[in-house]
């Protein structure tokens, strides 16, 4: 399944509609579900509020396929180069006083995915995420 | 009480009704979680700035009654100390 968005905010709140859409062809639990909700949410944020800052309209797509006992979400998008995987982890052990306010979203995406994969393909920005069917 | 998606545009919109507590001179603020069923870093963030900023003036801001799905991620992310004691999700 193959869906495409349009580089603007309001554009997110149509991450659970595709989620149905893929849940009607196979059953997600609620940690696969909430796990590939989290991850696209933010890394399609990261995208529309980092990659896109020309000005210019970007199209992002995302394809849902099974990969069994996966589900594999490819976000391919025309930004800059962008790969999460070389943001540093943030530690989540830090008091509250002390946690950094930056780096969160690439954290929920690396703790969501059980595999991630980038890689910059004809101008392309190309992220990779298995998740578990749970 | 948050209800629904507590994406970008609600982390604004949460972001606003703190602020207009503080200028009442809110004491104690609880964010009541329990009908909203996702958390992006957004709304982590505003929860965390407006947590600290009401600390350093010896107030309360918290989370309430998380549902699941919020609690889950709070705990993914370290987070969890932002939940009022004994009003954790029990799964």
């Amino acid at each position: 399944m193959e869906f495409e968005f349009q580089s603007h905010p309001a554009e997110l709140a149509r991450i659970p509609e595709i989620l149905d859409a893929l849940g009607r062809r196979q059953p997600l639990g609620p940690k696969t579900r909430l796990a590939l909700d989290t991850a696209l949410t933010e890394h399609l944020t990261n995208i529309i509020t980092h990659g896109c800052r020309d000005g210019a309209p970007h199209r992002i797509r995302v394809r849902l396929t099974l990969d069994p006992p996966c589900v594999k979400a490819t976000v391919i998008d025309d930004g800059p180069p962008f790969n999460p995987l070389e943001h540093p982890p943030v530690d989540t052990s830090l008091p509250l006083d002390q946690k950094p306010l930056g780096g969160l979203g690439i954290h929920m995406i690396r703790s969501s995915a059980d595999e991630l994969t980038y890689r910059r393909e004809n101008d392309r920005n190309i992220l990779v995420m298995r998740k578990r069917l749970a | 009480m948050v209800e629904g998606r507590l994406d970008g545009a609600l982390a604004n919109q949460l972001e606003v009704e703190i602020l207009n507590l503080i200028r009442e001179n809110a004491q104690q603020i609880y964010v009541n979680l329990a009908n909203s069923d996702f958390i992006c870093s957004a709304g982590i963030r505003v929860l965390l700035q407006y947590y600290r900023q009401m600390k350093n003036s010896n107030k309360v801001l918290l989370v309430t009654r998380p549902s699941a799905a919020i609690q889950s991620t709070l705990d993914m992310t370290g987070f969890k100390n932002l939940i009022v004691e004994g009003s954790e999700s029990k799964t």
